[in-house]
């Protein structure tokens, strides 16, 4: 059996899993287990004993909260837009997609106005010079 | 912004026999010789819902980082957390049995770094319609769908409720060089991490593969009997 993230809970896990294995092979697929009568119950308790301070001092417990509340913003962000209606089902991509158009387009306006103003600003020179010289 | 990616599969082993595999997966590398970077595995919860009858399973596993090298070499210390010993990611993995209906939904997570890139890994295995009349015949399918998205650089916490609206804004705020150097590093990590992840997919699917074949060779209690012969061998060398 592979190892638990805490050492020390090595053995107590060793022993739950194999039972929750034959216990998964031999009842649960068959179809003759039951909710209440589960035969390793008193091992994952001891597991869960030892697990759960090892998950406390790496900090994992709150990683786990976090991925919990994850969940319930990308489900408000993205079930709600779902209800909003189908046409405007494009809205995932939008808020990746447009803004980084929208600049590009900008900036090729700036350049276009850079160079029309040169090219008016040069033609003005020239005509200045022109006028000078005659 | 988000990148997908769909596979799809067929096991030529009975459905039953698939789900414990799933379960085996990560058990011993002498099992499972494409395992070697699963580190540690416990499970968390476990239990039966007494209205459906499905099992219900939350597992942690500690992996040698998922995040390719090059994303590493992209990003500050400072976001990564150091060197290459700590390299190391927790995955969630949550998984739902449905032993009556023939169907096995899985999905894994990881739980840190993911400001610098999220990947959810989601599986539905299921019993082909035409052999519903009898489940421990023939070959399973499985869906895998991979969903990567980072967020580096956003804002992550602190803006639930009016999500959509808030995170638009959030996209519109800034200077447009950094917004496109942001959304620039996000998609190139997401693509990084995608190629990366279908090499990956092919080997899991391989790793099962073998387990599914020694299943059929010596059932489960020949596995285990491997797996503990296997790990006293280890414990004599150390």
């Amino acid at each position: 059996m592979s190892a638990s993230l805490a050492p020390e809970c090595n053995e107590v896990k060793e022993k739950y899993d194999t039972c929750f294995l034959k216990w998964y092979s031999e009842k649960y697929l068959r179809g003759a287990a039951s909710s209440e009568n589960n035969e390793c119950a008193a091992l994952f308790k001891n597991y869960q004993k030892c697990l759960g301070v090892a998950l406390k001092q790496r900090g994992i417990d709150k990683l786990l909260d976090e991925a919990r509340d994850d969940n319930k913003e990308n489900d408000a962000v993205y079930l709600g837009r779902k209800y909003v209606s189908s046409t405007r089902s494009t809205r995932r991509g939008r808020s990746g997609v447009c803004p980084s158009l929208l600049a590009l387009s900008v900036l090729a306006a700036l350049i276009f106005a850079f160079f029309l103003t040169l090219i008016v600003m040069g033609t003005t020179v020239d005509t200045v010079k022109s006028s000078i010289t005659v | 912004m988000v990148l997908t990616h769909t596979t799809n599969h067929t096991y030529t082993h009975p459905f039953p026999t698939v789900t414990l595999a799933y379960f085996l997966r990560y058990c011993s590398p002498h099992l499972n010789p494409f395992a070697k970077h699963v580190l540690s595995t416990d499970t968390i919860s476990s239990h039966i819902d007494p209205d459906t009858g499905r099992l219900h399973t939350t597992r942690i596993h500690l992996k040698k980082s998922r995040l390719p090298p090059a994303v590493f070499k992209l990003l500050p210390v400072s976001i990564t957390g150091g060197n290459e010993a700590n390299k190391a990611s927790y995955i969630l993995e949550t998984s739902v049995v449905d032993m009556r209906e023939g169907w096995m939904s899985t999905e894994s997570r990881n739980l840190n770094f993911v400001g610098v890139l999220s990947v959810i890994e989601k599986q539905v295995y299921t019993v082909p319609k035409q052999q519903e009349t009898q489940p421990t015949a023939g070959t399973t399918d499985v869906e895998t769908t991979v969903v990567f998205r980072s967020r580096l650089g956003d804002k992550i916490r602190g803006r639930l409720g009016a999500a959509p609206a808030q995170q638009e804004d959030g996209a519109n705020s800034g200077g447009f060089f950094a917004r496109l150097g942001a959304r620039g590093i996000q998609r190139s990590i997401e693509s990084l991490a995608s190629s990366k992840t279908v090499d990956q997919l092919g080997k899991s699917r391989e790793g099962m593969g073998i387990i599914l074949e020694r299943l059929r060779q010596s059932g489960v209690m020949g596995v285990l009997e491997v797996v503990r012969r296997a790990r006293e061998r280890s414990v004599e060398n150390a």
